[in-house]
This record gives C-alpha cells, structure tokens and sequence, in this order.
C-alpha cells in the first residue's frame, strides 16, 4: 500500500464565508510543475495564468464520485460562461492514478465525458509535489483484482495569476457551486 | 418507471453510468424496495451483470475525502427503500466484454435472501448520462 502524507495546509486567511467552500484573502502561490496533457503537449503553472481555472484531482477508474464531479463541473462551466461573458474559465482534471491513466486514456476518458477539460497526467513525484503544494491526500488501496485510491476530492479554484484563491467541497449541488464559484470570481475581477 | 417487480421486491429508476470506450469498471444505480414483512438480503456473491466478469455493491463517501469501500451485507427491512445514486452506494459492474453504449440496456440478476427463500430480480438497466 502507498501511503503519502502531504505536509499541512498553509495558514491562509479567509475571505467570505461561502456554503460550499472557502476563499483565501491571501492567495496561496501554485508550485512551478510540469505535466503532460490529454494531446501530448507540456503543461505548466504558466497555463494557468490568464484565465479562471477550476481544478480538481481524480482517476479515470473511479466509476463514481469522479464521474459525477466531472458532470456537475461541465454543468457549471457553461452557467459560467452564459452570465460572466468576460470571464474565460477552463477546468481541468489531474490525475493521481499515472500508471493507468496515460495521455491517450485521457484522451479517451475526457473526450467521451468532456472534450473541452484538460486532462493531466506525467510522473508520479511531480503529480505528488502538486498534491502537496495543495494539501491534498491519497492513498492508493489494493484490493484482489487491481486497487484504487482513498483521495481529497476538494475541487480548486484558481485564478489568473495560478494562485489558489478558493477550494470548494465536490458533494455541494451544482446550484451552490456555481453560485459561490461566481461570487469569487466577481468578486475578483 | 417500474423495471422489475417480483413478489414484493420491486426496482426502480435502474440505470448504468455512460463511460468511454475502454473503461473498465462502471456504476449502476437504482431504488429497491421491500414491500414484504420480512428483511431482505442482497447475495452479493451471486449478483450477475450480463456483459461483465462480476458485479460487486460499493459505496462511496464524500467527508472531505473520496473514499470507496466494498460493502459485504446489504439489508433492507420490510416496508423500506434503498436508494443506490451516484456519490452513494452503488453496483461496481467490474470488467465489461465491451463497453455498452448509450441507450442500450444492462440486464442485471439480482438475488435476495428471505428467511427460508430466496428471490431474484431481472432488471434492464439503460445506459444513459447522468441527469440533472
């Protein structure tokens, strides 16, 4: 069994009081990082910048909770971009699970839920000083026939200077979500 | 819609998560009730998914973590309902032959356990997206 403790979340002043979530006063800076995306290309923290970006961590053999995230994510995305016209809003999906989940799984995965996520994937250390920088646990469990992880199923949001600005709990509707991810956001611009 | 009902076990609302082309563990969910005087008892060792090597019962919790834990005992006492939904507990359809498409259906087997019998319910579950 892997197990990896990530180190404490930093001290980060709250902002306003949100139903699904929290927002950071003090944005927490995003750790430089390098990945792969679901069309091969590198992805970087510098693809974070200029835009809102809804991030959030899973694996593509979770038949559940991420699929379901994923819904309610797409959902939010184009109530989003239907009333912030001005606001450019990408979601992408990181995977804890790189050994299964190589860019062409992404590709399949991502492709069949949502073509316009990004997916990534790359080396396992990088993907584990990311879920550090952002507090994030998991742990992979192994069962008869394959194994699958125990994971924070937080769902970040991000903004234009890749700096974390608000986390959010995935099991809030959809409703609440996007009403508290606009506040931000609004709030911000 | 009313998919099965048999004796006094009835399903409802059965449907298969949609999933891309080479997944290899997809989720059911429904509602089963026990209209009968007596508790049920899902056989977990004997639940069929046709199309899939096995079918096991999940569930998942959403405290802060994602967590999955395969559930071993499923009894519903009479005049009750459980609810399988996403985020919850739910059928692990393990290992699909191919991965079913949109609109088709997933015939399900699923037995119970009564005092001194048991029951079990066909069930066609259709493959769709998930609804709002």
């Amino acid at each position: 069994m892997l197990f990896l403790i990530q180190k404490s979340p930093n001290l980060i002043e709250k902002e306003a009081i949100l139903e699904s979530g929290k927002a950071y006063k003090k944005p927490l800076d995003i750790i430089e990082f390098e990945l792969i995306d679901q069309s091969d290309h590198q992805y970087t923290k510098n693809d974070l910048r200029n835009k809102w970006t809804i991030l959030f961590f899973g694996y593509t053999n979770c038949p559940d909770v991420c699929p379901t995230t994923i819904f309610k994510l797409g959902q939010i995305k184009q109530q989003i971009n239907r009333e912030l016209l001005n606001v450019n809003l990408q979601i992408v999906f990181i995977t804890l699970d790189p050994e299964r989940d190589s860019t062409e799984r992404l590709r399949e995965y991502l492709g069949f839920f949502d073509d316009s996520m990004t997916g990534l994937t790359g080396d396992v250390t990088k993907i584990v000083e990311l879920t550090s920088n952002l507090s994030v646990f998991f742990q992979r469990i192994n069962k008869e026939d394959g194994y699958d992880f125990n994971h924070t199923a937080s769902i970040f949001l991000i903004n234009p200077k890749a700096q974390l600005k608000a986390s959010f709990s995935p099991a809030s509707s959809i409703e609440i979500l996007a009403e508290d991810i606009k506040k931000v956001v609004k709030k911000s611009n | 819609m009313t998919d099965r009902v048999l004796g006094n076990i009835i399903i409802e609302n059965s449907w298969v998560r949609a999933a891309a082309p080479g997944t290899k563990v997809m989720a059911a969910y429904m509602t089963i009730e026990n209209n009968s005087l007596q508790a049920i008892e899902m056989d977990m060792k004997r639940i069929i998914s046709k199309g899939f090597e096995k079918t096991e019962v999940h569930k998942s919790s959403l405290n802060g973590m994602m967590t999955m834990e395969k559930i071993d005992s499923l009894i519903i006492k009479p005049n009750e309902s459980m609810v399988l939904e996403p985020g919850g507990l739910h059928f692990m359809l393990i290992n699909p032959e191919t991965v079913p498409q949109k609109n088709t259906t997933v015939e399900m087997l699923i037995f119970f356990k009564k005092e001194n019998e048991a029951e079990v319910v066909r069930i066609e579950a259709v493959v769709r997206s998930q609804k709002l």
